[in-house]
């Protein structure tokens, strides 16, 4: 339709077989109601990334996509498990969408809240929308409080403001999407990755309630895979903290300078003010040498850092095409379209 | 112009390829070329008739086709005839893989190449209606979905062309000059392949894909123009992968199982992967290792997406995927220089 902008929603699938039909039958709901409703945006796709997953979805996904009545749905088929960003990033990679929607297979993520990650992109054409739960999401406050302090943690470890607001629930601009898939290794973190292109991004709050976690006090995720997650964090990001040890290193040596100078005053014209020889070179030699090696370390660090973005693909630049924007805005603030 | 020919006596090769057949390829491009490889190198099929087509003296097209009809049939039917003494079955496939015109054709462009085309349907009815009962004969011709379908986005296999450019223009009068032939025959297969955008080989001096185009600037540090965007969506895909496709089109065409009458069918030539540009680079600078340098001209028409929706890939022929087979052009291009 002329006029309409494309949107892919994309899941990746581990072991959602119950919650599978039922999630389908939301994505058919809302895109029906907006094709109905002539919204300017429209579902053209949903890509279902099956990452080898445990249960039945593969067949249950694969019987739904043969149904000549879903030519929507796509679904695509892993070699392996390879997780669930990389599985994302295939499903990215194998849209069309102008803006991608990437969402949980466990209905975690209603369809029913598109709309409102629409609606705060629309407030100052972002790129990148993160969900952010407005309650508990697991109703468990050990769950819920592990994961914002993790979060915090490698924020301030990173330096980087998004990572607190990170969440699978997303809506992403699909050329930005493209371009941070495309440039992903295997130990990249995406959204990492979606920081490389733009700093266009907000949260939305929304009702986000993790049912799986809820009823059966299971995840797929443990806590190996959470850390896994931490390590890919930290990995895939500059870990600005670690220029703290060039500073250090730096104090030291001016202060073993400064104290050699004021040592160095009393042996020439106080002598006695020194009680015990030999300790104060040492201590002034171990406090250089330390504060040299730390300045040294940093600087390769930077270095290995440096090679390792540039390794994983960080971009020198990326050019947007936000022209389109205004037709979602004008349409979300009940503004006439001109078609 | 080529024309090859199999004649198995293997059993087992017989029952995929008919035994007695001859491909004629016109235009040995990207596809025709990795079509005449592809049937060369993996069916082992033989050169028997390669000429050059005078394109460039369009007085000479029409005595050059003569002499192609002359000669299938002093030296493939008389002969086959006498030989083989008239056997039950040989097969006759044409492949129209030609076309000078790209998408900044002009319409005189394309008028030139409409008249190329005329005369070669001109000859298949000529051939058609003189050949002997015990030739089949088959026509696959290679379109463009990229010149049908421009600026659309998930094309389906019933969306309707619309053409927004001559070299569109030229694919939807040729589609329909087939049609409308293949109409009056009592016994006709021909398959119409509505072509993404193709890569293949690095070819110097000859036309390429911009993969290919890319691959090659990319090996001698030049920089590679672009008239779109870094974000600008297209399905690409391997030559190869379209010469396995006629292959396979070729092969089912005189069935058994399939109607005696005419058979047309339109079909999409697909890897159904969609890859902006930035990602082609992203693969490109991880294969050579190095950064390759792009400079854009931003045309707002060439800069449209063009996608597809959910679409059987032809005969069953899976494409590879866009990475292996950006390794595969690197592969072959060190493979001829080292």
């Amino acid at each position: 339709m002329e006029g309409t902008l494309s949107v892919s929603t994309i899941t990746p699938v581990y072991c959602g077989a119950q919650y599978l039909e039922e999630l389908i039958k939301q994505l058919e709901r809302v895109r029906q109601e907006w094709q109905s409703k002539n919204y300017p945006i429209q579902i053209v796709e949903s890509i279902f990334v099956v990452d080898a997953a445990k249960d039945d979805s593969l067949a249950i996904l694969k019987t739904i996509s043969n149904n000549k009545a879903y030519p929507w749905i796509k679904v695509i088929e892993l070699s392996k498990n390879f997780g669930q960003h990389p599985a994302t990033m295939c499903g990215v990679l194998y849209s069309t969408g102008d803006w991608l929607i990437t969402l949980d297979e466990d209905l975690q993520h209603h369809p029913r809240e598109f709309i409102e990650l629409f609606k705060a992109f629309a407030a100052s054409s972002y790129d990148v929308v993160y969900a952010k739960p407005k309650d508990s999401v697991h109703q468990s406050l050990f769950r819920d409080w592990g994961s914002r302090g993790y979060k915090k943690l490698i924020a301030k470890i990173t330096k980087n403001p998004f990572v607190i607001d990170f969440n699978s629930f997303r809506l992403i601009r699909g050329s930005i999407a493209r371009a941070a898939a495309s440039v992903c290794g295997h130990e990249t973190y995406f959204d990492v990755a979606i920081c490389w292109f733009t700093n266009k991004i907000t949260t939305q709050k929304l009702s986000l309630e993790d049912q799986r976690y809820i009823n059966t006090g299971t995840s797929s995720y443990n806590l190996f895979s959470l850390l896994s997650h931490a390590r890919r964090l930290i990995v895939s990001s500059q870990t600005k903290i670690l220029r703290l040890g060039a500073w250090i290193g730096i104090a030291s040596i001016l202060l073993s300078v400064a104290l050699g100078l004021h040592f160095l005053y009393l042996k020439i014209y106080d002598p006695e003010a020194i009680p015990v020889r030999g300790w104060t070179s040492l201590y002034l030699t171990l406090l250089f040498m330390g504060g040299l090696t730390s300045t040294l370390l940093s600087i390769i660090i930077e270095y290995l850092s440096s090679i390792s973005l540039q390794n994983q693909g960080k971009p020198l630049f990326f050019m947007v095409d936000r022209s389109s924007d205004a037709l979602i805005q004008k349409f979300l603030n009940h503004e006439p379209i001109d078609h | 112009m080529l024309i090859l020919q199999k004649i198995s006596q293997n059993k087992t090769l017989a029952a995929t390829i008919n035994q007695i057949h001859y491909v004629v390829i016109i235009g040995e491009g990207l596809v025709g070329g990795a079509l005449r490889d592809y049937l060369i190198n993996t069916f082992n099929y033989k050169f028997f008739y390669n000429v050059k087509t005078p394109w460039t003296d369009k007085t000479l097209i029409e005595a050059h086709f003569n002499e192609l009809k002359t000669f299938i049939f002093e030296k493939i039917f008389n002969s086959q005839k006498t030989e083989l003494a008239a056997p039950s079955f040989l097969q006759l496939s044409f492949v129209w893989s030609a076309g000078k015109a790209g998408f900044a054709a002009s319409f005189t462009d394309i008028d030139e190449e409409e008249k190329d085309f005329h005369s070669f349907l001109n000859l298949l009815t000529q051939i058609d209606q003189e050949r002997p009962a015990f030739v089949k004969m088959d026509l696959h011709f290679t379109s463009s979905a990229g010149g049908l379908f421009e600026g659309q986005s998930s094309v389906q296999e019933d969306s309707q062309p619309h053409p927004l450019r001559p070299y569109g223009i030229l694919k939807l009068r040729q589609e329909q000059k087939i049609t409308e032939w293949s109409q009056n025959k009592s016994y006709f297969h021909g398959v119409i392949y509505r072509l993404s955008t193709v890569y293949g080989r690095i070819r110097r001096g000859q036309r390429m894909g911009l993969i290919s185009i890319m691959l090659q600037n990319g090996l001698h540090k030049k920089i590679t123009p672009i008239t779109g965007d870094l974000y600008t969506l297209r399905d690409y895909v391997h030559s190869m992968d379209i010469a396995r496709m006629i292959t396979s089109g070729m092969i089912s065409s005189h069935k058994p199982h399939k109607s005696p009458s005419n058979n047309l069918q339109v079909l999409f030539g697909l890897s159904q992967k969609p890859t902006s540009i930035f990602e082609i680079k992203a693969i490109i600078e991880f294969h050579l290792k190095h950064k390759i340098y792009i400079q854009f001209n931003h045309t707002p028409g060439n800069a449209r997406d063009i996608t597809f929706g959910k679409i059987q890939p032809p005969f069953e022929v899976q494409a590879r995927d866009i990475r292996s087979g950006i390794k595969d052009v690197l592969t072959d291009w060190y493979g001829a220089h080292t």
